[in-house]
């Protein structure tokens, strides 16, 4: 029992919570080949990023380039995303995009929709 | 102190049907526990390495999700988000070996208590059912302890020799 209790307490004092760092991430989008454009977003699996809703992207270039940064707390090394374009997924069935986070705590990523970087 | 370890170790003795009926639930909701549920969210040796967690860390986003349940969860979250994935990550490995069942048992007790009547419970009943099925089985194995298909069982044999 004494044992168990100290091999607790040591597991509880050597190990505890993930480190976690801001990271902002901006994401550009090219749409030029895609005709009518409504709205543009982009989803994803990390807060503020969600599957259930586009988080806003807003135009560069009207019609062509859209853009969104966001940012956040995290632990891990990259996260997954997808543009949605007029409420379509891009790739559907397929994989996620994976974004790897820079060092520099800024990442930039740029993509064409439905087409792999 | 010897004899109340003895008295948590010692399963209860029941006949092999009943054994039986106690540990397959158990090694397989064990397995559930350590592999799908806790290792996501508790850095083991079999977590997925894209979750980037060190051996026994929890993850960054869960003491977050903890805090927001209010009241005592508010006031300790990285202790209680770490007990809770502790409990699901290593004790299914306890469930599955039959280790300290009744200690383990009590802490999948404790943390499904919150996974069911704190978290599930605003998703609705279906929602709170597997929650409520580990939590029957771990007050199931509180009682029982390991049966005698478990480590337990072994080492109450040799203590009390």
């Amino acid at each position: 029992m004494r044992l168990l209790l100290a091999f607790l307490i040591c597991l509880t004092a050597l190990s505890c919570v993930q480190k976690s760092h801001d990271q902002t991430v901006t994401v550009t989008l090219d749409v030029s080949e895609i005709p009518d454009i409504k709205t543009v977003g982009v989803r994803g699996s990390d807060k503020p990023l969600s599957w259930r809703e586009d988080f806003e992207m807003k135009p560069l270039v009207k019609d062509s380039l859209y853009t969104a940064t966001f940012s956040g707390k995290t632990g891990l090394l990259f996260t997954e995303i997808k543009f949605v374009v007029n409420g379509e997924f891009e790739f559907k069935d397929q994989d996620n995009r994976r974004v790897v986070f820079d060092k520099s705590k800024k990442t930039i990523y740029q993509a064409k929709f439905n087409k792999i970087n | 102190m010897k004899e109340l370890l003895r008295k948590i170790l010692t399963p209860k003795k029941l006949d092999l049907s009943l054994d039986l009926a106690v540990a397959i639930p158990r090694i397989v909701y064990g397995y559930l526990l350590t592999a799908e549920f806790g290792s996501p969210k508790f850095g083991l040796p079999w977590s997925d390495p894209d979750k980037n967690l060190g051996l026994f860390e929890v993850a960054f986003w869960f003491p977050n999700d903890v805090a927001e349940y209010g009241g005592i969860f508010a006031m300790m979250p990285a202790f209680l988000a770490w007990m809770a994935a502790f409990s699901e990550g290593v004790g299914g490995i306890a469930w599955i070996l039959g280790f300290q069942t009744r200690i383990f048992s009590f802490l999948i007790f404790c943390t499904m208590l919150v996974v069911v009547f704190v978290h599930q419970i605003q998703y609705g009943y279906w929602n709170m059912l597997p929650g409520m099925g580990i939590l029957w089985i771990s007050a199931i194995s509180m009682v029982a302890g390991s049966g005698r298909f478990g480590l337990d069982f072994i080492t109450s044999k040799l203590l009390s020799k």
